[in-house]
């Protein structure tokens, strides 16, 4: 670790030294070829993404109608902003419940699923079916699966007379705490309430977090898998303990899958269904019309989440050690 | 570990299990093997119990699946919804035309996004940060946002082509690295690849590589792991996608197409039971390429001659 420590350093003062030479350096010259590489993703940017990302930022300032002639627009400045803030009285406190879901979530959905990626990564009996297992909630959560439930309780919805039959169709929330009532055990032990209470919430919410942790633990799990196993070779040689294993090797090698699941987590979980603003938003775009207003919308929330990650990744990134 | 496990049950040795079960260490060992499993078995139960409720449902027949006193063991054990379900969804065709397509973007987005994560990972170049900054932009606007643009574009692509309804759409988002939530797999990339030791690529450009070739022989090879994960989500949310499958590739025989024309035939209820049975149907296969491919997840390439 020092000797990284010292080669990082070194590179460091190498690259801070003002190079005047005109012309193109060797090492520029390789970093040419960087544009290469992201030349499928810069073409796709300019031709596919930033088009749609100007017209939405475009359409928060005016005031969009779409009807038969195509899309009509009225320029009104901050009003689509003013009214977000102060005339709209729903919007105020959904954004707050996702901010405050979003805190929470994250740092219980990055804690579990780092811990459970260590569990799984240990050797025991059944590994690869408890893998599987964990696959699950990647496939589940989204896509086919869910479209599936929602075309169910909207045909329930019709039919209001089959809520029997569907309640066996659709995905309970069943958690540890209905196995076991685990908060009751440690309050009995002498925890104190809100300790007890706050570990009963994750515990309820089990399936949630599980649900939201599958992307997280797989990359983890091949981060830890990437650790090449002689270094805890030489660590053991050296008469390390498995704590120290651990806080010395494995933690420092997954600090920066750790930046991936932590910027992945703070979108994901900002924008879970539970918190309903990606609902909000999309009701007063398409059932509400208002294509300005729900532009303006989405503008507001990426701001707060792009402060939110700069702040978090800013944080971080100073204890991310990479290996170059 | 195993072998001294071995040892024990040929030859029982009462000093070796006393210091196994009487040492500190030996039940610290113990005692963490039994929480783990009851962890693991808690969280397996949980994700897995409304899944399993699922496909037992599957083979249920319809007064069953009406009967709430009906619930873990079929009264009137069926294959019927099966057949039916996999008849509707014209399952010749679509199962392998989904998974050769799904398999085809997959493949498409790990190198894509495996030579975007590179280019941003070891390049410092002009506008670089800029790039990456939009690269996780493109991971913040949820897909509604851009569907409609996104719409008008393949409906009118360059040159006036009518790309809506046909298997075009998805295959050019995957190239442009815009497919679904490719702002992932690309920081997935990127971060791997930083973390690479630098010696391996100084030792490739001494033996005269170029920065294709050191990326193609060196540095995909030591991440395997990575591109496995990768490829395996990927597969899967293609697999799964209706959000722009549905939209923009109608009349496709993919899966999830096929699947949003499930009906209960003549009698309309049904339709309860048969999506079930078709959401069941179409996770199968996806865990059944997981199982294989995560033993691809394996540990990194011996490099410790080189980290130091």
């Amino acid at each position: 670790m020092a000797k990284e420590q010292k080669a990082t350093n070194s590179k460091e003062t190498k690259a801070a030294r003002p190079q005047k030479k005109k012309g193109m350096m060797l090492s520029d010259r390789k970093n040419m070829a960087g544009y290469i590489f992201v030349l499928p993703v810069l073409i796709g940017m300019l031709f596919i993404f930033l088009p749609a990302l100007v017209n939405s930022l475009v359409y928060a300032f005016n005031n969009v109608s779409i009807d038969f002639g195509g899309v009509k627009m009225e320029y009104v400045g901050l009003k689509n902003f003013y009214d977000a803030f102060l005339t709209d009285a729903n919007f105020i406190p959904v954004f707050i419940s996702g901010i405050r879901g979003m805190f929470f979530d994250s740092a219980v959905i990055i804690l579990f699923s780092f811990f459970m990626s260590n569990v799984l990564n240990q050797k025991f009996a059944g590994r690869g079916i408890c893998r599987v297992i964990f696959f699950l909630p990647v496939v589940l959560s989204m896509g086919i699966v869910a479209d599936m439930e929602d075309a169910n309780e909207m045909f329930n919805a019709m039919n209001g007379s089959l809520e029997e039959a569907s309640a066996t169709g659709t995905f309970d929330q069943i958690g540890f705490s209905t196995l076991f009532n685990v908060a009751g055990l440690l309050q009995l032990m002498g925890l104190p309430a809100s300790l007890t209470n706050m570990i009963g919430t994750v515990l309820t919410n089990m399936y949630g977090i599980l649900n939201a942790s599958g992307v997280q633990i797989l990359i983890f799990l091949s981060a830890l898998q990437a650790i090449s196993p002689s270094v805890f070779e030489a660590a053991k040689m050296e008469g390390a303990t498995k704590w120290e294993e651990f806080w010395k090797i494995t933690f420092p090698m997954l600090t920066p899958s750790l930046l991936v699941c932590v910027v992945y987590t703070v979108i994901s979980t900002f924008t879970n269904p539970v918190y309903g603003i990606m609902e909000y938003i999309e009701a007063q775009g398409f059932s509400g019309a208002k294509y300005g207003y729900a532009s303006a919308l989405s503008w507001i929330y990426f701001v707060v989440v792009i402060v939110v990650l700069g702040l978090v990744t800013g944080i971080l990134s100073k204890r991310v050690t990479y290996l170059d | 570990m195993t072998k001294t496990k071995t040892k024990i049950k040929n030859e029982f040795n009462f000093k070796r299990w006393a210091r196994k079960w009487f040492s500190l260490h030996g039940m610290m060992s113990i005692g963490w093997k039994i929480v783990r499993a009851i962890i693991l078995i808690g969280c397996c139960y949980t994700i897995i119990y409304p899944f399993l409720l699922k496909t037992i449902d599957a083979f249920k027949s319809f007064e069953d699946y009406l009967d709430p006193a009906v619930k873990y063991i079929p009264k009137y054990f069926t294959l019927a919804n099966i057949k039916n379900v996999l008849s509707q969804l014209s399952w010749q065709k679509s199962f392998p035309v989904t998974f050769l397509y799904s398999a085809l973007i997959a493949g498409l987005q790990v190198l894509v996004c495996g030579l975007a994560g590179y280019g941003f990972g070891r390049f410092k170049f002009r506008g670089s940060k800029i790039i990456f900054a939009l690269v996780i932009m493109e991971l913040l606007v949820p897909p509604q946002t851009l569907i409609i643009p996104l719409f008008l574009r393949f409906r009118f692509f360059y040159g006036g082509a009518n790309l809506i309804g046909t298997y075009w759409p998805i295959i050019i988002m995957a190239l442009t690295g815009m497919g679904i939530r490719n702002g992932l797999y690309i920081f997935m990339f990127r971060q791997t690849f930083r973390n690479m030791p630098k010696e391996l690529e100084e030792a490739a450009l001494i033996d005269g590589c170029s920065a294709f070739k050191t990326f193609f022989r060196v540095m995909l090879p030591n991440s395997v792991s990575m591109m496995v994960t990768v490829f395996l989500i990927s597969f899967a949310w293609q697999w799964t996608d209706t959000t722009f499958t549905q939209r923009f590739q109608r009349g496709t025989s993919l899966l999830a197409n096929m699947i949003s024309n499930v009906d209960g035939g003549e009698e309309e209820v049904m339709v309860l039971q048969y999506n079930n049975t078709a959401a069941v149907l179409c996770v199968l296969p996806i865990m059944l390429v997981y199982l294989i491919g995560q033993k691809f997840i394996i540990q990194g390439v011996e490099r410790s001659g080189i980290t130091g």
